[in-house]
């Protein structure tokens, strides 16, 4: 569309510093379009606001307060002490009591629930002191709501002390219910749940007075897909979770102190997620549909975690986090793709016959023996990171070989870094790397963290952010230069690239320092690695890291050139 | 119209201003408007579209092309998405009125996004500006408005 600057809409005088604000591409748009979109579409675009700045609309204008009004959902993120802190030097403030606050938020909502419409939304995040009045309010705000027939309703409360909100007896036995999600709650012992159209429940740091909340789940909640319990107190120490006919489709069951035996019988289940607090005994019973399972810190035994894969014919995600109690484990299956274990650290021995696995992660498990009982992998993405002390050379070749078998290995690229010189070197091909060059680094520089992976260059040089070094060399074939990066292409260019907060310099090109310091300063052992890496076929680049402060950030351009 | 012997099965649309825009059918399928159109029988070879101009519909085109190449990473997907919508406000505005009649719900999504973008955490008076909306209030009703939402105000940047 042309725009004619037929009038500049504003008498305002704009200043200069509002165009500097390059957010907004056009500031002035001599028509106001957006009050013209059907109510619809506005209401589209306020679902993308939180709360508060859905409720600043209202003082738009007339249209934009009957599209606030009319807007079915309710959130409201509010935090009392957050406004005074902001409001104190306005003696003016309407607010000085918690109670004048409370009356004021009512108010404002009163006059949306005025508007008779169903509620499709209701979301209350609050943080205040008082609780007594706050219940009372609260108590209202809910019924209102389940009159309208809301279908999501989510409660988070938070008071000084703390007291956990009684949820009214009404929302157990709403017929509208899609979406119930509680937090810092509390429910009644004798309470009747009767939530007929639930399809998700979550609660957090809720406190269950009835132990047997969870039995009769199908008469309780007959639709329910989602279940995740959280922090809960007042749970059985034995948790049986028998859905019959419910389509419950996923767990989540973390850090629930009382917990320490866990039975599922649901044949729909096909995620289930454990984490915390040690659950001693987890078992499975005709879950024929679990394909993802993630154990984080369960005090499973070997024969444990043996009978839970076993019982899980259609696996095909596993991921074991910290499961301290694991020492040896097989781990047999044909649906297998995916195999994350971490940080397990009396591990010793494990062993996979899974010829499907197209994804493995394993972190930390630093002298771990990898037994392989198919001859070929079909691993597409590897993610490796161990920590090699001196004495670990021979069983990292074991591991690059077990790697190796993999028809896809030529896409591994292999990085190592150390803490001291802080270094990171990353080798385009891990076939190519000599595990027993690492014998000088681990002799001078201690321990170093080896990474392969099937990741990009890119992603390698992110993670270095993380692991702070500050001289990257990347080995990389001669051959192939396309196989480099489009970053990396840049880099070469342009002498510095930006990500983020850091820049990445070139040792070769830079022109406030001599090309050779970065070299010259590098520890004689990583020279002797990258000099034994650079062949006819491989060649080396080396870039230096710079951290910059976020004013610098912001303001410098690109140097070099 | 065109001499294409190959299987890819075409659709012509129709713009508001009779601009004709010939499209593979896997593309155009992605608005359910047009979709619904071509199942219902209801549409010959040239489909109209009486509520999109030309202008908007090659950048329609342009996001639909994009979206129906399923080689395309998610954070790919992404980025275009973001750069799309790198547009002027009055452009998105066509835009999403034009998702919003060919039911293009990600299209919608993404323009509503910007827009809300926009506004988040501005004072009324920073919006108004924006996007040209005319207060109409008295200064008394704007001021009793404004009291009753009082704790909506914290935290609004500076203008």
């Amino acid at each position: 569309m042309d725009l004619c600057p037929v009038q500049t809409g504003n008498k305002e005088k704009r200043n200069d510093s509002e165009d500097d604000d390059n957010k907004i591409p056009d500031t002035v748009l001599f028509m106001d379009r957006i009050s013209q979109l059907p109510d619809h579409l506005n209401h589209k675009i306020l679902s993308f606001l939180r709360g508060k700045h859905v409720a600043r609309t209202s003082v738009l204008s007339k249209t934009w307060n009957r599209i606030w009004l009319t807007f079915p959902v309710f959130e409201l993120r509010i935090n009392y002490d957050h406004y005074i802190e902001s409001s104190v030097p306005d003696p003016d403030s309407y607010i000085r009591y918690p109670e004048e606050f409370l009356f004021l938020v009512d108010k404002s909502l009163q006059r949306r629930f005025q508007q008779n419409l169903d509620v499709s939304v209701f979301s209350l995040l609050i943080s205040f002191p008082k609780f007594e009045p706050l219940a009372t309010y609260m108590d209202r705000w809910v019924g209102v709501a389940l009159e309208r027939n809301v279908t999501k309703l989510v409660l988070e409360v938070y008071t000084d002390p703390v007291i956990w909100y009684r949820v009214p007896q009404t929302v157990l036995s709403s017929k509208s219910l899609t979406i119930l999600k509680l937090y810092n709650c509390r429910l009644d012992n004798n309470c009747v749940i009767n939530l007929s159209q639930l399809r998700k429940l979550s609660l957090t740091h809720v406190c269950l007075l009835d132990q047997d909340m969870f039995s009769n789940l199908e008469f309780k909640f007959p639709l329910i897909e989602d279940l995740v319990i959280k922090n809960c107190k007042g749970m059985n120490r034995n948790l049986w979770l028998s859905p019959g006919l419910c389509p419950l489709k996923n767990i989540e069951l973390s850090s629930n102190k009382e917990i320490r035996n866990i039975e599922i019988a649901a044949t729909n289940l096909q995620s289930f997620l454990c984490l915390g607090w040690r659950p001693r005994v987890i078992s499975f019973v005709g879950c024929v549909a679990l394909e993802k399972l993630t154990l984080v810190v369960a005090r499973i035994t070997d024969e444990t975690f043996e009978d839970i894969i076993s019982k899980l014919p259609s696996l095909e995600v596993l991921q074991v986090i910290s499961c301290e109690y694991l020492n040896r484990i097989r781990i047999s299956s044909q649906k297998l793709k995916e195999l994350n274990l971490q940080y397990c650290d009396h591990l010793s021995f494990f062993e996979i016959d899974t010829p499907n696995l197209l994804k493995i992660q394993l972190r930390f498990l630093d002298r771990v023996r990898f037994s392989l009982t198919q001859h070929t992998l079909h691993l597409l993405k590897v993610d490796v990171i161990i920590r090699l002390g001196n004495d670990d050379l021979d069983w990292f070749s074991q591991l690059k070989i077990l790697l190796m078998k993999s028809s896809q290995s030529q896409n591994f690229k292999i990085a190592a870094h150390d803490d001291v010189q802080k270094m990171l070197m990353v080798h385009e091909r891990l076939s190519e790397f000599q595990p027993s060059l690492l014998h000088g680094l681990t002799d001078a520089l201690g321990q170093i963290v080896i990474s392969i992976s099937s990741k990009s260059f890119e992603d390698f040089i992110l993670e270095a952010f993380w692991w702070e070094v500050k001289n990257i060399s990347l080995i990389w074939s001669r051959e192939n230069p396309k196989q480099v990066l489009f970053d990396i292409m840049k880099m070469r260019n342009e002498a510095i690239i930006k990500l983020g907060h850091f820049e990445i310099e070139d040792s070769q090109k830079a022109e406030d320092q001599n090309p050779q310091e970065i070299e010259d300063n590098m520890h004689p052992a990583w020279k002797f690695v990258l000099n034994s890496h650079s062949t006819a076929l491989y060649q080396t680049s080396t870039y230096r890291i710079r951290k910059k402060l976020i004013s610098e950030a912001s303001t410098s351009g690109i140097t070099g050139n | 119209m065109a001499t294409t012997t190959t299987e890819t099965k075409m659709l012509t649309l129709c713009t508001s201003d009779k601009q004709q825009f010939q499209i593979e059918e896997t593309i155009a399928l992605q608005a359910v408007t047009i979709r619904n159109m071509v199942e219902d029988e209801c549409a010959s070879n040239v489909i109209p579209l009486p509520n999109v101009n030309s202008k908007i519909m090659i950048q329609i085109i342009e996001y639909l092309k994009k979206h129906v190449d399923s080689s395309v990473s998610k954070e790919d997907m992404e980025k275009f998405d973001s750069a799309f919508v790198e547009k002027k406000l009055s452009e998105i505005f066509d835009i999403i009125l034009a998702a919003n009649y060919l039911n293009i719900k990600n299209l919608l999504d993404i323009c509503c996004q910007r827009v809300a973008d926009v506004m988040k955490n501005k004072s009324p008076e920073w919006v108004r500006r924006t996007f040209n909306i005319v207060n109409d209030f008295t200064a008394e009703e704007e001021a009793k408005i404004r009291k009753e939402h009082e704790w909506a105000f914290e935290g609004v940047d500076e203008d």
